[in-house]
């Protein structure tokens, strides 16, 4: 019988180089625009598709931000990084999800604005969104979809197929401070609180005090099942070494 | 590059330039909006919770914690995009003002 005891090895050894090689790469995207804008005056939320990524009116923290998927309470860097605003429009190579277009962001954000950033576990204040009593108030989408989030009116918080991770991020800046998901809830949810009905009794001008906090914490209880509660929790803070101003061209 | 002149709303205007002098809570801004326009626009709780989850949004302004941790003294601050754009739309204005009294001028003449 003949045999061929080498080759093959050799050959499943090229291979898994190849493969090493490809895996160390950082991914990039196939082509992206980086430009400058006169003014934030517009900001828009990402938009992703399979294999596109757009994010006009931004600054670069707003980028790093996505990127690294953290609110701005947990992201710590100079504040010059929210001086400019840029509108990127960046496409892969194929159909690539969220996930991988955060990665193909951090390997731009490296290559143009010369990001050097790690991550450390800080203990700070946060709130914890948990349930409260009564459970939730809140619909599974019936559908599949990204999340997306209706701005139209900033009384009305309204977001579609959202998981709770999500929600706690986009309260996250209201708050000031990070939200954990404490929840134990891993659906994708349609959200939706009218905040109007508790903006009255938040306070008068008379009363010398306006808790601009309750009108949402309010709501998340009444309207959504939801608390935040205050505590000291450790969380992921992505700490920026380094990064330059202005981009390179593109 | 040009920046785009499109204007603030009053209550968004009156709100980062309250800001531009020193963080405030909700109650303050309420106050010190009225004073910096003389008494004419007095803020609505409700224009100046919507306007404020705007602005934090875009991050023109942040939460500032504050030594009192009572959440009606929970201030607001000015981020660098909001101070820039604050600067811009001040540059917008006084270029309009600066037409105005020229074409007035050249009326009178």
């Amino acid at each position: 019988m003949k045999t061929t005891p080498v080759k093959t090895p050799l050959i499943l050894l090229f291979c898994s180089a190849c493969l090493l090689h490809a895996q160390t790469q950082p991914p990039t995207f196939d082509a992206a625009s980086l430009k400058p804008v006169a003014t934030c005056n517009a900001p828009q939320d990402p938009q992703t598709g399979p294999g596109t990524l757009t994010i006009r009116g931004r600054t670069p923290l707003v980028l790093i931000q996505w990127a690294y998927d953290l609110p701005r309470s947990q992201v710590s860097g100079p504040p010059f990084l929210m001086e400019n605003c840029f509108d990127l429009i960046a496409k892969g190579a194929g159909r690539e999800d969220d996930a991988q277009l955060r990665l193909m962001l951090r390997t731009l954000l490296a290559d143009r604005f010369g990001l050097k950033a790690h991550l450390e576990q800080r203990e700070m204040q946060v709130y914890a969104l948990t349930l409260a009593k009564g459970g939730p108030k809140f619909k599974e989408s019936p559908t599949d979809g990204p999340p997306t989030v209706d701005r139209t009116n900033p009384v009305i918080l309204s977001a579609h197929h959202m998981t709770l991770t999500e929600v706690g991020a986009r309260i996250a800046d209201e708050v000031g401070r990070p939200v954990t998901d404490e929840t134990g809830l891993t659906g994708r949810y349609e959200i939706r609180i009218d905040l109007s009905p508790y903006i009255a009794a938040a306070g008068t001008a008379d009363a010398g005090k306006l808790d601009m906090m309750s009108i949402l914490f309010t709501g998340l209880t009444e309207q959504l099942g939801l608390k935040l509660e205050s505590r000291k929790s450790t969380v992921p803070i992505l700490v920026i070494d380094h990064a330059e101003k202005s981009p390179t061209e593109n | 590059m040009k920046a785009d002149t499109t204007p603030l709303s009053e209550p968004v205007f009156l709100i980062l330039l309250s800001l531009a002098q020193s963080p405030r809570h909700g109650y303050a801004l309420l106050k010190d909006t009225e004073a910096l326009s003389d008494g004419r626009v007095r803020l609505s709780t409700g224009t100046l919770y919507g306007a404020l989850r705007r602005l934090l949004e875009d991050q023109w302004i942040e939460r500032f914690e504050t030594d009192d941790t009572s959440r009606d003294k929970q201030s607001y601050r000015l981020t660098p995009t909001g101070r820039k754009y604050l600067q811009i739309e001040l540059a917008r204005m006084n270029q309009l003002t600066r037409a105005a009294a020229a074409c007035l001028k050249r009326r009178e003449v």
